[in-house]
């Protein structure tokens, strides 16, 4: 490796990249590829989807670095591009569309996607609340239409910025917002089902049927 | 559609009502690293990836090394020296082979000490790695473990009989095998007009498709200098290894009085024989093999860059 270049910022990295050198885009990519996991696990609801699409994505951005017009973030244009792989395997896997609840969830909260984990670690019927909450919350995320569910993940749980997340999906921060605000609406009656939390305002089984008609074409 | 912005949307999106389910959400972001099979894989692509341009990083160490040429030499930074950019891209294809030539040069130039070493590691059409593509991209039999370790340009497959050369001549060292009967998609691989797939070397190569999903040939573009022999003339330390191996055919293989175009030693069925290329001409130029007496053309093709 290069000296000196985990010392060097996103955009120095790529540029070195750009200009031929082999290890810098490794460096890169290693820096993000955690968060950049977590969005594409997250958004495709499928361990081996993630993997497919992360890789995917690794690939596209290792060849097109040259696109980076440094008009935005580093982070928020590999994270278009996780995104935009994600969202691509989704519809290759239009089939699995309404995913089923991952197999390997367990698997993968044992792996310390837990919040509040010091909490947990000394409580462990916390622990198991807040792991049944979380699989609830996946396993609604996943009935989610893939855009708003991206949304969802990007603003929501991964906490960027509405105007960033419009730039990561290509996308007006209206837009944006519709899509969070729909998902939630519809996250929050698939959640009431399981009474894992109450109804969405102004909301009930009817609005479940009004959801469901927005996704396929209408507002509210 | 549903995308577009709606004002009572946005004002759902601040709703304090959602500030539960946006704390379940938030609770059920992925804190753990990636998984350690995943980063393995990830590791594993992108060694692939690099592979590709780390030649291309070597050859310019040997550029900026060379003692005549100096930092000037760098097309990177002098464009007086490089009127044609070559694209990294494309030089990084180029790399592996003038690299183990040049290899092969200085390890004869130094009295044939390491040929054998050299020869020993020499790539094998045969190997399962090779792929049924690179049958028809001219061997490198030749790689430079010893000069250049990180630079390998195709898989060794560690047959040393491939070629009974610690004594054959200084065009066995350099290695570039072509077949007469497979030599214009050879040299069309050769120089990246088309790669063994029969895609343009610029043609996006399926950025979406995972790498481990083509042959190794895919996976290996052959080399593709643009305009080798506009870089031949320039000073820089690519025109020097050029120079090095025209200069190193001259003596072995001379081929034509007049080839009109950079000569590389090259060995065509098994024999030594002078590669020609010619000059730009409306977009093609001329390539062919030449006898090393320079009294007949063995084998001719035309590449289009």
């Amino acid at each position: 490796m290069t000296a000196g270049l985990p010392e060097l910022d996103d955009r120095a990295l790529l540029a070195a990249h750009g200009a031929g050198d082999p290890d810098a885009f490794g460096v890169l990519f290693t820096r993000h590829r955690d968060r950049l996991w977590a969005v594409a696990l997250r958004t495709t609801g499928s361990p081996e989807d993630a993997a497919d699409a992360l890789q995917e994505a690794m690939i596209s951005a290792f060849k097109r670095a040259a696109d980076f017009r440094g008009d935005a973030q580093v982070t928020t244009w590999l994270h278009r591009i996780v995104v935009n792989a994600s969202l691509d395997r989704l519809r290759r896997n239009k089939v699995r569309a309404a995913q089923p609840l991952p197999d390997d969830l367990e698997d993968y909260a044992s792996r310390g996607a837990v919040i509040g984990s010091e909490a947990a670690a000394t409580d462990p019927a916390t622990a198991a609340v807040r792991a049944d909450q979380r699989a609830a919350v996946l396993g609604a995320l996943a009935e989610l239409p893939a855009d708003q569910r991206a949304a969802l993940v990007l603003v929501d749980m991964e906490g960027y910025p509405v105007d960033e997340v419009a730039r990561i999906l290509g996308c007006p921060t209206g837009t944006v917002k519709s899509r969070c605000a729909r998902g939630r609406r519809r996250l929050l009656g698939l959640l009431a089902e399981t009474g894992i939390t109450g109804t969405a305002p102004g909301t009930g089984a009817s609005d479940q049927g009004t959801d469901r008609a927005s996704t396929g074409g209408g507002a509210r | 559609m549903t995308d577009h912005e709606d004002p009572s949307l946005d004002a759902d999106f601040d709703d304090p009502a959602y500030d539960e389910l946006r704390g379940l959400l938030a609770a059920a972001r992925l804190d753990a690293p990636i998984p350690a099979e995943v980063a393995a894989r990830l590791d594993d692509t992108l060694a692939e990836l690099t592979a590709d341009r780390r030649p291309a990083a070597g050859l310019r160490a040997v550029e900026t090394a060379d003692p005549e040429t100096g930092p000037e030499a760098d097309p990177e930074t002098n464009p007086e020296t490089n009127p044609v950019a070559v694209p990294l891209r494309r030089r990084s294809r180029l790399a592996p082979r003038l690299l183990v030539a040049a290899a092969a040069v200085v390890l004869v130039g130094a009295g044939g000490v390491g040929v054998n070493q050299v020869l020993k590691n020499s790539a094998d059409s045969g190997s399962p790695a090779a792929g049924t593509a690179a049958k028809d991209a001219p061997r490198v039999t030749a790689d430079a473990p010893e000069v250049a370790p990180q630079q390998t340009p195709e898989p060794a497959s560690g047959n040393g009989a491939l070629l009974d050369g610690v004594t054959s001549s200084k065009a066995d060292a350099a290695g570039f095998n072509f077949s007469s009967a497979r030599f214009e998609t050879q040299v069309d691989a050769f120089f990246g007009s088309t790669d063994v797939a029969g895609r343009a070397p610029d043609q996006d190569r399926g950025d979406n498709a995972p790498s481990n999903g083509g042959s190794a040939a895919e996976e290996q573009p052959m080399p593709a200098p643009t305009n080798p022999t506009p870089r031949a003339r320039t000073s820089d330390g690519l025109s020097m290894l050029n120079k090095e191996l025209n200069g190193y055919s001259a003596t072995v293989c001379p081929g034509p009085a007049d080839p009109g175009g950079d000569v590389l030693p090259i060995r065509l069925d098994g024999k030594p024989a002078a590669l020609v290329v010619g000059p730009l001409v409306d977009g093609s130029r001329l390539v062919r093999a030449w006898s090393c007496d320079g009294t007949a053309v063995l084998a001719s093709a035309s590449i289009d860059r």
